[in-house]
């Protein structure tokens, strides 16, 4: 593996949503969304995220690239933070960060051509005119697998994957040195799937791009990370090599999370840990360890103190009390 | 097969739209078997909800059954009214579908559902619905179930919408459950309880279960009996080991190829099928798969192939499956 620099280093970093309960003073909540989480994303990895739904992954996600506000925390990309900074000064950031979305129906304006929508951030950037947007436009349809005819089409005219490499050269348009992905795959069929993911690895290849990439499909995240992190109610529980995380899981969470993947080739002798309850509402979150509530292992100091991510083995941390000792 | 609970014979669906006829069932048969869990897999599209709508009678407007026989305790339900179905719709054969939210009445509580459900089709008064109501949400493992009788359904988890959901359709304990992707809008640890859950009812209650789904690993754990669809036909049935250990379908080993397997977790690539799924609109008689296959044959494109036998209980509808296409194969008389 090449030398590990650093891309994106992010810390404490927090999203509540204010949630109104009841009338007058006081009556404020806040779903704590994402709630102090740490990590570091190195250049030219794929660093993926999973998690249940209501885990705080997709907020990680919007946080970094600034379409929420950041409540508290720093997010340093390439050493300077972008937590705070206006719109104009993020402007040179949003050409380094760029996003694919979930959904390729809704992702895309339906009243504008192919061309026009890959062209838009060309256009906002002021990196191309004339001539040559065109010419870039056609080697991005082409980078993607889609051809040149398809520049004037609209979106409706195309399936769900070919929508979804349409906002991937969308994204590539800028030539960002970072992307997430957020769930871009989980909206297609199977068979699609394979080929999206084999793209993605493709750019990311050829234009040495980093990857964030949040799913909750376990076993496509293995295949494409280089290194995984896991969440639950908002914080990380765990983060390793991918290898290790699948065989070495250390967090009860991981484990019984990992365990419940239906699995074609599964070895008979694994028994599923079969989680009791669902998960807690992340407006008041249980103090002390958020698992405990579901946790078969938990005991007094887990209800009391919240355990924090160490690092247990080199490069793999974990937020558990029962590794302390 | 005598002990088959249903029997379908060459059922034909079509929806008649604006811009033509969309074939979305062409000429598929089967059965499914007392007690058992049968699978249906393929990708949006081909075909497989389509099948479980025919059965429930519950085909919207533009849709019709066009052809075929759907023999359930030896009466056609292909050709019964609506207003008879009704009296085997939640009664006998009853299904859960993919979206709790969107199934169940927001103004309605839980309880108050499932109750109108076995009033309506048993003669029994209030309070008796109501006991049953008590034992079926125990049933499907809803926690506290006494106070939850009077929740509304925004009130529940998304999980146990669902289960919710299965109470219903069990109400007047039906002998066939259809479940329409009952986990895919589910996260996996929720979806590894209700699996659990689908799973006990058959042994508890000998339901015949038919679940429809794109997950083929959510298939591997919960059947016994799998069925490959694929642009509105079936491509491949086997038992459901002999599926993933001896797929006989090139459709069927380009899907398997394309799933990553966990447990090696190789990072080598993935192997997908290339193209995109066919477009039902237009009419084409030859395997609906022959314009992604590696192995297309001039054969495929002039029609689709029979189901052939390729071992104990595994059928495959592949002109490669066919001995004479096999024999003039190797002699290389065929292209």
């Amino acid at each position: 593996m090449m030398e590990k620099k650093e891309l994106l280093k992010v810390n404490g970093l927090k999203k509540y949503f204010p949630v109104k309960k009841g009338f007058g003073k006081g009556s404020m909540q806040y779903v704590k969304a994402v709630d102090n989480v740490n990590f570091t994303i190195y250049k030219g990895e794929t660093f993926g995220l999973v998690g249940e739904s209501g885990c705080g992954k997709s907020t990680t996600g919007r946080t970094l690239i600034r379409l929420y506000d950041v409540t508290e925390g720093e997010i340093l990309f390439e050493g300077t933070d972008i937590s705070r900074m206006r719109e104009r000064e993020l402007l040179p950031y949003r050409k380094k960060m760029q996003m694919i979305f979930q959904d390729p129906y809704s992702s895309l304006n339906a009243r504008m051509t192919v061309s026009d929508i890959i062209g838009e951030p060309l256009d906002i950037h002021r990196l191309a005119s004339g001539k040559e947007r065109q010419d870039r436009i056609a080697k991005l349809l082409e980078d993607v697998g889609l051809k040149q005819e398809h520049a004037n089409r609209y979106p409706h005219e195309f399936s769900g994957g070919q929508r979804q490499r349409v906002g991937i050269a969308r994204a590539l348009a800028v030539n960002p040195e970072f992307i997430i992905c957020d769930e871009p795959i989980s909206a297609l069929d199977v068979s699609i799937q394979a080929q999206v993911v084999n793209m993605l690895e493709d750019i990311q290849e050829q234009y040495g791009i980093t990857y964030l990439f949040i799913a909750h499909d376990l076993s496509m995240v293995r295949h494409i990370s280089d290194r995984i992190g896991v969440m639950y109610l908002g914080q990380l529980v765990e983060i390793a090599e991918s290898d290790e995380l699948y065989e070495n899981p250390q967090h009860p969470y991981t484990q019984a999370l990992l365990s419940a993947i239906p699995d074609p080739y599964k070895d008979k002798e694994k028994s599923r840990i079969m989680l009791e309850g669902e998960v807690p509402s992340p407006i008041n979150p249980p103090k002390g360890c958020r698992f405990a509530s579901r946790c078969k292992y938990a005991s007094d100091i887990c209800r009391e103190a919240e355990p924090e991510l160490k690092e247990i083995e080199k490069g793999h941390f974990c937020a558990c009390h029962l590794n302390e000792k | 097969m005598n002990d088959a609970i249903l029997k379908i014979n060459n059922l034909e669906i079509s929806f008649y739209t604006h811009v033509g006829e969309v074939r979305a069932v062409r000429d598929v048969s089967f059965s499914v078997k007392k007690g058992e869990i049968l699978g249906i897999v393929g990708e949006s599209g081909s075909g497989k909800s389509t099948v479980l709508l025919g059965i429930m009678g519950l085909l919207q407007h533009p849709g019709k059954i066009k052809a075929g026989e759907i023999i359930f305790e030896g009466e056609n339900l292909a050709v019964k009214s609506n207003k008879e179905m009704q009296h085997i719709r939640g009664k006998k054969i009853s299904m859960i579908f993919q979206d709790p939210m969107s199934s169940l009445n927001p103004v309605f509580t839980v309880g108050n559902q499932i109750a109108e459900t076995i009033m309506t089709h048993e003669h029994v008064s209030r309070k008796d619905a109501n006991k049953r109501v008590l034992e079926l949400l125990e049933l499907v493992r809803i926690p506290s179930a006494k106070s939850r009788i009077n929740c509304y359904p925004h009130e529940f988890s998304g999980g146990m919408r669902q289960r919710a959901m299965i109470a219903l359709a069990l109400a007047c304990s039906p002998q066939m459950l259809l479940a329409d992707e009952p986990t895919t809008a589910l996260d996996v640890t929720i979806q590894a309880q209700m699996m659990d859950l689908l799973r006990d009812i058959r042994k508890e209650l000998d339901t015949t279960i038919i679940l429809v789904t794109h997950d083929l690993g959510v298939v591997s754990e919960m059947c016994d009996y799998v069925q490959v669809m694929y642009g509105g036909r079936l491509m491949e049935e086997a038992v459901c080991r002999d599926i993933f250990d001896a797929p006989g379908h090139p459709y069927t080993k380009g899907l398997l190829r394309s799933i990553p397997n966990v447990k090696k977790g190789s990072r080598e690539r993935l192997k997908p099928i290339e193209g995109s799924p066919p477009d039902l609109i237009t009419p084409f008689d030859g395997c609906p798969f022959a314009f992604r296959c590696p192995s297309t044959m001039n054969l495929c494109m002039e029609g689709a192939s029979q189901e052939w036998e390729i071992g104990e209980k595994h059928r495959c509808a592949c002109h490669l499956c066919n001995p004479q296409v096999q024999a003039l194969l190797k002699e290389g008389g065929i292209e």
